[in-house]
């Protein structure tokens, strides 16, 4: 049977992805929960389970380096598209500022003198647990370069895991904006899921979100979360979502006990409150169902 | 004085703290958006007049009849954006090209040259003391970091004040570049702690000052407070209303007036100070 991918997104952060992802791989149960959101992952530190393997990605992204033998010349500097090299006002030799440094090598071309040689800078490593009844596949970056690729990456081992154990559904939980590392999340997804709240700002960004989805033609759902905090805005979104035929799945109540609840380590299919809980399976029974 | 406000967790409070903050001050002072993928303040931009300048970069363009075939191109290319296709055509897949130029730098026979790709825009507009300069990013595009280095260039406020992007990524290492103080939002939850200290473990490696705003606060966090160990500037309460009555139009400083001089005070403490690298 072929694995259904679903990816969770939202455009602004803090709408509710990592809470939601969570709780929809639980109930899944027959379910890979892989942590695209490469930069800031929290899935590692809230489902836990037991460590059974840890891969090290080295040398996704590479850094120059000068010796010694730099005249100062600040040819190299010129040709860096990246702003990453300037001279130091001491030594008059060129320095690198790594952070900025993407690896292309430019430098090292240009160098009159020999004076710049290429290393590859660590990025992390991508860890795997098995959960009660799953697995999950989170990264430890180490450096920002190369993570969409780390992305990439943890969907293979992912992709290969249901392989092998028959788990027939692959959540990841998404980074927030429409950059490359949200490209990369979506890529190859069955479904996209949205998590919104009803804020102004969470509004105009899934605008964006729905269009860059859009490139992809890829089918998409919205989940509206904090449901009832700003009625107006609310019914914006809804009559936004009708009238360009994005389907609203679920409404998630607000309300402010999920905050601990959360906290404590709880997911929000737990959740004492009926409407809640109800909401959070209803996404399920949607997702499972549609194609 | 550049001032960035970052938080790592998304939706934290990063905007509405920027706005307030520049509001706050009673100079002229320059906002810039660099949450180029999602740039919620040039929703103020809406309606109303702006300028708006493009951000282009470099792309390859390979003049077939002049091409060789050689492969070197491809080669030195980091980001798989050229390939040899059959019938020695090369292709530029211009998405994946990160503007380098080695390509064009390094032909052997001279046939890459160069053309101007649109990945964006920086809108600029005015509103009470604050010059706004919005980052916006091209959707489908995925090259940042120019249009992070257009807003930077050509700041004329003595006082420039960031909204970054969420996330500890490539962008907020261009963002946060020569930013002389960073102000951390954390929100007192599980993920909102886990963020700070991504982004912290960054703002260290930069060698940055950098101080706490606690937002949504809800009860004691005395014990986060130590836990943290960098200066807390200002707590601001969790109030669920705050949801329906704050957005890039209604900042704090508009609905509860003590605003102004939390955040003036705020100003102050910062530029008073000469502050360590953390």
């Amino acid at each position: 049977m072929k694995v259904k991918q679903i990816t969770v997104l939202s455009g602004k952060g803090g709408t509710g992805k990592t809470t939601i992802a969570c709780s929809l791989a639980r109930i899944l149960e027959q379910c890979v929960l892989i942590d695209a959101d490469a930069d800031c992952p929290d899935v590692a530190g809230y489902m836990t389970g037991t460590k059974v393997a840890s891969v090290p990605v080295k040398g996704m992204g590479l850094s120059a380096r000068i010796t010694d033998e730099c005249i100062g010349c600040g040819i190299c500097i010129e040709s860096c598209q990246f702003k990453a090299i300037y001279v130091d006002r001491e030594s008059h030799k060129a320095h690198i500022i790594d952070y900025l440094c993407r690896g292309c090598e430019l430098c090292s071309f240009v160098c009159p003198v020999d004076a710049v040689y290429i290393v590859s800078s660590p990025t992390g490593e991508i860890n795997i647990s098995l959960t009660q009844k799953g697995a999950v596949i989170s990264p430890v970056i180490t450096q920002a370069q190369g993570s969409a690729k780390i992305i990439t990456i943890m969907k293979i081992i992912g992709q290969e895991i249901c392989f092998k154990t028959g788990l027939q559904y692959i959540v990841i939980d998404g980074p927030p904006g429409i950059g490359c590392n949200v490209i990369a999340a979506l890529t190859g997804a069955d479904v996209s899921l949205i998590i919104i709240e009803p804020t102004v700002s969470a509004l105009f960004d899934l605008k964006r979100v729905l269009s860059l989805i859009e490139h992809f033609k890829i089918s998409v759902c919205v989940c509206i979360n904090k449901s009832g905090i700003n009625q107006p805005i609310e019914q914006e979104i809804e009559t936004f979502c009708t009238e360009t035929g994005t389907p609203i799945i679920a409404r998630i109540p607000f309300n402010e006990k999920i905050i601990d609840f959360v906290d404590q380590g709880n997911y929000l299919s737990d959740f004492p409150d009926k409407r809640i809980t109800t909401a959070v399976f209803e996404i399920i029974s949607r997702i499972t169902g549609s194609k | 004085m550049q001032i960035a406000i970052v938080s790592g967790k998304g939706g934290a409070g990063k905007t509405i703290i920027c706005l307030s903050l520049a509001y706050s001050l009673k100079s002229d002072v320059t906002v810039l958006d660099a949450d180029v993928e999602e740039p919620d303040i040039s929703l103020l931009a809406q309606g109303t007049s702006y300028e708006e300048t493009k951000v282009e970069v470099k792309v390859p363009v390979v003049d077939q009849q002049k091409c060789t075939s050689c492969r070197s191109c491809i080669t030195v290319c980091k980001w798989n954006a050229l390939a040899l296709v059959p019938n020695n055509k090369v292709l530029v897949f211009e998405d994946l090209c990160r503007s380098c130029t080695t390509c064009w730098k390094l032909c052997p026979s001279g046939a890459i040259t160069v053309k101007e790709k649109v990945i964006g825009v920086i809108r600029h507009f005015t509103r009470r003391n604050v010059h706004f300069k919005t980052g916006i990013l091209k959707v489908g595009e995925q090259f940042t970091a120019p249009i992070i280095w257009q807003l930077k260039t050509g700041l004329v406020d003595s006082i420039v004040i960031i909204d970054c992007p969420p996330g500890a990524g490539q962008n907020i290492y261009e963002t946060l570049h020569k930013v002389d103080f960073c102000i951390i939002i954390v929100e007192p939850t599980r993920f909102g702690i886990f963020d700070f200290y991504r982004i912290y473990e960054v703002i260290k490696q930069m060698g940055i000052p950098a101080g706490i705003i606690v937002n949504k606060k809800r009860g004691s966090i005395e014990n986060l407070k130590q836990e943290l160990g960098l200066p807390v500037l200002l707590e601001i309460p969790f109030q669920k209303d705050y949801y329906s009555k704050l957005s890039p139009v209604r900042t704090l400083v508009d609905i509860d007036e003590t605003y102004y001089k939390k955040f003036r005070e705020l100003y102050m403490s910062i530029t008073a100070k000469n502050w360590k690298n953390i």
